[in-house]
C-alpha cells in the first residue's frame, strides 16, 4: 500500500463525516415533518409525523407489496415481498431526511421537514 | 481491435471467473451490517484485467461479465444497477491507474465507492428522488474495508499470475 492510498482513505473518511454531520444539522432545523410515501413515483400517502403518530400503511402496486409501520413516530418497512429485502433491513427512521427505499417496487417512504411558518421545506 | 486467439481465451476465462465470483456472492449476507452492501468480489477480476489487459478489454470482460450474469440470475432493474455501477466503478480504476499515484489497493477502495456512486445515481434516477444520497456516507465509509480486502486479494493474485504466467508469448 502506498502513502496516497492511506491519505486517499482518511479524505473519504472525513468527506463521508462531513456529508453525515452536515445533512443531520440542516434537517435538526425544522420546527415539524411529514411522512410521505410514494409509489411508483406518485404520492399516495402525505400524513404528519410526531411522537404520537402510530399506524400501518399497505402499499400494493403491480411490482409488489409493502408494510410500513410506524410506532411512536418511528416508521420502519415490517414486512416487502421484494427479492432483496433491503428495505426491510434499513434502519427505522425518525428524523427529516431520512428515507426507506424499496428500490425492486419503487416505493419511497421519506420525512420531509417543515418549517412553522407553512412553506415546504426542501430538504434537498 | 487486433485481437489474437490467446487474448479471446482469456477474457472468456476472465468473464466465467468473474461470473462465478458474482454468483458465490448472491451467498455471502453482509448486506445485513449496511443495507445494500456487498463484497464486490467480481471486482477482482477487473481489477486484474486493468493490469493485465488494455482497457478495452476490461471492458468488454466487465459488459460481458454483467450483461451474462443479469441475463441468468437478475432483472432488467438489477441490469441497469451493475451496469451504472460497474462502468463508473471501471473508468475511475482506469483512471487512477493511468495517474499512477495510487497502489491496486488503493484503486480498488476508489472503484468500490464510485461503484456506490454509480449505483445511487442510478437508483434516483429511477425513483427521481434525490434523497438516496442520505445513503451515501455510510455507503462510501462501508467501501473501505470491502475495497481493502478486495485489492488485496486482487494484489497476491496478480503477483501470482505475473511469477507462474507469461502472458506476453
Amino acid at each position: 500500500m502506498k502513502k496516497t492510498d492511506l491519505i486517499m482513505i482518511v479524505l473519504v473518511v472525513i468527506a463521508a463525516a462531513v456529508f453525515y454531520i452536515g445533512s443531520q444539522m440542516l434537517n435538526s432545523r425544522f420546527d415539524s415533518s411529514f411522512l410521505e410515501i410514494y409509489s411508483n413515483e406518485e404520492l399516495v400517502y402525505q400524513i404528519e409525523l410526531n411522537e404520537k403518530t402510530n399506524d400501518i400503511f399497505i402499499i400494493d402496486n403491480e411490482l409488489g407489496y409493502n408494510k410500513i409501520l410506524i410506532n411512536n413516530g418511528v416508521v420502519t418497512m415490517l414486512e416487502a415481498d421484494c427479492r432483496d429485502q433491503i428495505c426491510v433491513l434499513s434502519k427505522a427512521i425518525s428524523k427529516a431526511g431520512e428515507t426507506i427505499v424499496c428500490l425492486p417496487h419503487r416505493v419511497v417512504v421519506e420525512i420531509v421537514g417543515v418549517f412553522d411558518s407553512g412553506i415546504d421545506a426542501i430538504s434537498n | 481491435m487486433k485481437i489474437t486467439t490467446k487474448k479471446i481465451a482469456l477474457i472468456g476465462i476472465l468473464i466465467s471467473q468473474a461470473m462465478i465470483l458474482g454468483f458465490i456472492e448472491r451467498f455471502i449476507p453482509i448486506g445485513f451490517i449496511v443495507p445494500g452492501v456487498k463484497l464486490g468480489l467480481s471486482n477482482i477480476v477487473t481489477l486484474i484485467s486493468l493490469y493485465m489487459l488494455t482497457f478495452r478489454e476490461t471492458s468488454l470482460v466487465l459488459f460481458g461479465r454483467i450483461i451474462l450474469l443479469s441475463f441468468m440470475f437478475g432483472s432488467m432493474s438489477s441490469l441497469l444497477y451493475s451496469l451504472s455501477g460497474g462502468i463508473f466503478a471501471l473508468l475511475v480504476m482506469a483512471l487512477c491507474m493511468k495517474i499512477d499515484k495510487f497502489s491496486i489497493i488503493g484503486i480498488s477502495v476508489l472503484g468500490a465507492i464510485a461503484h456506490n456512486l454509480g449505483q445511487l445515481l442510478m437508483a434516483a434516477l429511477i425513483i427521481s428522488n434525490l434523497n438516496i444520497f442520505y445513503y451515501l456516507p455510510l455507503l462510501m465509509v462501508f467501501a473501505i474495508p470491502t475495497g481493502l480486502l478486495i485489492g488485496t486479494t486482487s494484489k497476491l493474485l496478480l503477483e501470482f499470475i505475473q511469477r507462474n504466467i507469461d502472458l506476453s508469448k
